[in-house]
């Protein structure tokens, strides 16, 4: 369910919508609002921002302020969030204490901001011996069927990336069944790896999004597989690939998820550098939203560097 | 008491019939400072800061126009409680009984801090039996601005201020479920909004929510009392817990103009046709401030929703009395 404006605020915005460093966002709908996560920054371990009309953010602070006792502070990342029965589950990844990689946990809440707690000893999700997993990011399918993506982060230990399907739970808080490999880094603009999965079904198919190339970088840029399956197999297309790339405005785009506004219109929100400061610890990732539209089946984003008809108004367009 | 004899003297400037079309503002001119208002049975009760040897002014009116000064609605203040410093007092109606949630100072701490009184009438008297204050974040700066609000599901909610301009800390606003009864707060205060914006300085305070359409409208006053540069704004949320978002609106819905100056310390009520009104003190636009001879005289205006945000019009014309069935 999603909080319904009776009127937009804005009938237009500029991006980036937070404009400070926001990195990884994912954007949860509930009836209480959106609610923005985001990798630690500025103190907090994860950030967390909430919104009633996708423009204006109010910071709320930290959202996971206890870590489990196998992680060690500092290097919380692209968490998201699943509403479950009775509460929220938050997957995000952290550092694995024992073997220094990074590794995904799962914690919950009973409101959407938090505060999360997890009091696992181990990781929710380790694969050590493929560098550890990250960018945990769960879907929902329409028979209710619930699935965590990943990524295998293989390119800190030298080793290729793949990126991962495996079912959940109905409560979201435990792994059921064997992984499943969707797509790995096979072209050349994805350098060594793809990342930061989010699935997002339209018209009967299934639409993985992944980021790919050096997220410091300019070469940053967002990608898509297809398939007719949750599990795959996932055909990239030929062509198309990126969709979202560096372009007036905006530098090394990524990071990005989908969420859809009150009146059913579809935003791609991600991260972006800004052109004249790329990269740590010069720049910073902020926040920027976009409409996502579908032709012929072919995904589309908009140009990211004019204002845009805001969120909620889409439906007076 | 020079307040007594102001209500007076609007008492006798205008007719006691019901059913009046129009009025003026100032309903009550006198300083009548942080007002809150409450319905109980067919009567309004008007509360405020303490004035002359009231610890807690009150009023009574049929029409929301006509005052009728009452007796001090808390004689006695907690045992906790320094007299002298008794601030805006809010009422609310449990299943049994009445709470006014009021601010004193703390004897102890020496902050301000926010008490709990029962009465078994809405005009009280009141009566605080608890040798502690209900909130006192002492290290905060203290409490202040208590505003119970029940929701649809009946259950009830308290909103109030940490007094951190006080002593140069920032202020928030928080909310805590209340109890039934009323005289506890369950679970950890969740912090809500806070000073951010330009024309909100060093602080906001006087939280009162308002559900409308479903939403919730977190009105709060921002700036220094004493100054022009008061005002009202508001935030949004789903939920009486939050969160609330300011929704970018960065100036204030209420705000000085040429009838009024400084207006705050607002909250809602129902007219008998279930209009909503704004009440609020505001300074008169050539008195602002104690010193430059002013008082917080009660106000009200229509607050009126258009594409869902809250408007309000302060004046001093005369204009339609609200509604009265």
């Amino acid at each position: 369910m999603t909080p319904e404006l009776t009127q937009p605020r804005q009938t237009a915005f500029i991006k980036p919508v937070i404009d400070r460093d926001f990195p990884d966002p994912f954007v949860l709908s509930t009836p209480h609002g959106y609610f923005a996560f985001a990798t630690n920054a500025r103190g907090r371990d994860v950030q967390v921002a909430f919104s009633i009309d996708l423009i204006y953010w109010e910071e709320l602070g930290n959202a996971l302020a206890y870590l489990p006792p196998w992680a060690l502070r500092g290097f919380t990342w692209a968490p998201e969030v699943a509403a479950v029965d009775g509460g929220y589950v938050m997957y995000y990844v952290a550092r694995h204490a024992t073997s220094g990689l990074q590794c995904i946990g799962a914690a919950f809440a009973t409101r959407p901001e938090g505060p999360y707690r997890d009091s696992s000893v181990e990781p929710f999700i380790a694969q050590l011996e493929l560098g550890g997993a990250i960018d945990p990011s769960p879907f929902t399918d329409h028979d209710g069927r619930r699935y965590l993506l990943w990524k295998n982060d293989g390119n800190a230990i030298g080793m290729e990336t793949v990126i991962w399907a495996r079912r959940l739970s109905d409560d979201g808080r435990t792994l059921t069944g064997e992984r499943t490999a969707l797509i790995r880094n096979d072209s050349e603009w994805e350098g060594n790896l793809v990342e930061a999965p989010c699935v997002y079904a339209h018209d009967g198919r299934y639409y993985l999004f992944y980021s790919a190339a050096d997220y410091n970088a300019s070469s940053y840029a967002v990608g898509y597989a297809v398939s007719g399956a949750l599990l795959g197999p996932y055909r990239k297309p030929e062509n198309a690939n990126p969709i979202l790339a560096s372009g007036a405005g905006l530098a090394g785009p990524g990071g990005q998820c989908i969420v859809t506004d009150a009146h059913g219109v579809s935003w791609m929100v991600y991260h972006a550098w800004r052109p004249r400061a790329v990269g740590y610890p010069k720049g910073k990732r902020r926040m920027f939203i976009t409409r996502l539209a579908f032709r012929n089946g072919i995904p589309a984003v908009e140009p990211a560097d004019r204002p845009l008809a805001a969120p909620g108004e889409a439906r007076l367009a | 008491m020079p307040s007594r004899l102001l209500i007076i003297a609007v008492l006798v400037s205008l007719p006691l019939t019901a059913g009046v079309k129009t009025f003026t503002n100032p309903v009550i001119n006198a300083d009548f400072p942080d007002p809150f208002i409450v319905q109980s049975g067919k009567d309004y009760y008007a509360f405020a800061t303490n004035a002359g040897a009231a610890n807690v002014q009150a009023a009574t009116s049929t029409d929301l126009v006509h005052w009728v000064s009452l007796p001090d609605a808390l004689p006695v203040i907690g045992s906790w409680a320094s007299p002298g410093d008794t601030w805006a007092p809010e009422v609310l109606k449990t299943a049994t009984r009445f709470v006014m949630y009021y601010v004193a100072r703390d004897t102890a701490s020496g902050r301000q801090c926010i008490g709990a009184a029962i009465s078994s009438r809405a005009q009280g008297p009141y009566a605080d039996a608890e040798a502690k204050p209900l909130i006192c974040q002492t290290d905060m700066g203290g409490s202040i601005d208590p505003s119970p609000f029940t929701d649809t599901g009946g259950q009830s909610y308290l909103y109030w201020k940490n007094d951190g301009n006080c002593c140069g800390m920032n202020t928030n606003i928080f909310v805590s479920r209340l109890t039934p009864d009323g005289l506890n707060v369950k679970g950890r205060p969740v912090e809500l909004i806070h000073n951010t914006e330009l024309w909100e300085g060093p602080l906001v305070e006087a939280p009162s929510v308002y559900k409308h359409a479903g939403k919730y409208y977190l009105f709060y006053s921002a700036s220094s009392f004493e100054s022009s540069l008061y005002g009202v704004g508001f935030a949004l949320g789903f939920s009486p817990l939050g969160p609330f978002s300011k929704l970018g609106s960065r100036q204030p819905i209420l705000e000085t103009n040429a009838a009024v100056a400084g207006p705050g310390g607002q909250g809602v009520i129902a007219d008998r046709s279930g209009k909503p009104w704004m009440y609020y003190h505001a300074w008169d636009p050539e008195y602002v401030g104690y010193a430059g001879g002013g008082r917080r005289a009660l106000y009200i205006s229509p607050l009126v929703f258009k594409d869902g945000l809250p408007h309000v019009s302060p004046t001093v014309k005369t204009q339609p009395a609200p509604g009265v069935k």
